[in-house]
């Protein structure tokens, strides 16, 4: 017997993501999932936009995504905002079912922003909805300035791309201009900072624009 | 990593189809897969043999249809197909307003049963 059957196969997981973010919406919450590679520097520019958001009284939370481990949820929490951590067990992405776990140990209605910090990886969690308004990613000049042209699909579904490590050029050989330029070649839209968690340079653009969204 | 998800997936709904229409065994479970979906056709078959013992699809195969990235440039109405990098140029006109039309593919066509 042949059964036509015709569905989306991560339908499941687009079903959960979509019930995420009614519940986020209803409460209010603007959600980000903010993703890149292993040390671009995810934690980082979160600690630092926390703490500039903090200061103009915008209240975000974050849900932590690691395989393992609780070292960046420690970081988030010493600010002072509510923090989950999900551990994915050696899974390289968060899917719309662990955040669905987690949303309600979130204070949501006493949340303006959320942050969902995803496993680093310029891969899976590309293809993976988890019930964000947007899609936010993270480079570091560290990384090289092929990467767009490597992991399209990450740049392509980004509303925003985040070059950080900035006060590190000088001392590589990454091609801003080749980076930049390949970037909105491949998604024309796409917004660019630059920042150094550093320095704190960019950060006040990106938190200007961050507040802008909600 | 995360084939193994997705066969999960494709393994549930195929069982859960086959029961519903009355038939208790899977021969042939049928899936489309587009070439910019960032799956691995060989890393899902590889998944989905591993997991589908001691089910009802224990000797099912898996048979994947292979969809090309097609863009459709929003300016001339010209059709062509992306580069790897998906740099979206339109080759007729140049211009970068393009839309992806095929290429991200990921659902599930049919199942053979009895």
């Amino acid at each position: 017997m042949n059964i036509q059957v015709v569905s989306k196969i991560l339908e499941a997981n687009d079903r959960l993501a979509d019930a995420n973010a009614r519940k986020l919406k209803a409460a209010g919450v603007y959600t980000i999932n903010l993703m890149g590679a292993p040390g671009a520097g995810k934690t980082s520019v979160l600690e630092a936009v926390i703490t500039k958001l903090k200061s103009e009284r915008l209240r975000v939370g974050v849900i932590e995504g690691d395989i393992t481990g609780s070292e960046d949820a420690r970081r988030i929490d010493a600010l002072n905002v509510p923090v989950v951590q999900i551990n994915t067990g050696g899974a390289c992405h968060l899917d719309a079912n662990m955040i669905s776990e987690v949303l309600d140990s979130m204070p949501l209605d006493s949340l303006d922003m959320l942050i969902i910090e995803n496993v680093g990886n310029l891969v899976c969690p590309a293809e993976f909805k988890v019930g964000e308004d947007i899609k936010l990613m993270v480079l570091s000049v560290t990384e090289g300035d092929d990467k767009p042209l490597k992991y399209p699909l990450m740049f392509r579904e980004s509303a925003a791309l985040i070059f950080n490590k900035i006060d590190l050029l000088p001392y590589t050989n990454f091609n801003m201009d080749r980076a930049q330029k390949d970037a909105m070649t491949i998604h024309p839209e796409i917004k660019i900072f630059k920042t150094s968690c550093k320095t704190k340079d960019g950060v006040e653009e990106l938190c200007a624009w961050l507040k802008g969204l909600r | 990593m995360h084939e193994l998800y997705i066969a999960q997936s494709i393994l549930d709904s195929a069982v859960s189809h086959c029961l519903e229409s009355g038939c208790n065994r899977i021969e042939s479970v049928t899936i489309q897969v587009g070439l910019a979906s960032g799956v691995m056709s060989e890393a899902l078959n590889f998944a989905f043999d591993a997991i589908k013992a001691g089910t009802i699809a224990e000797t099912a195969s898996l048979i994947t249809e292979k969809v090309a990235p097609e863009c459709v440039c929003k300016n001339c109405a010209q059709i062509f197909e992306p580069t790897d990098s998906f740099i979206l140029i339109c080759p007729e006109c140049q211009s970068t307003d393009v839309s992806i039309t095929k290429g991200f593919e990921l659902q599930m066509l049919c199942l053979e049963a009895i």
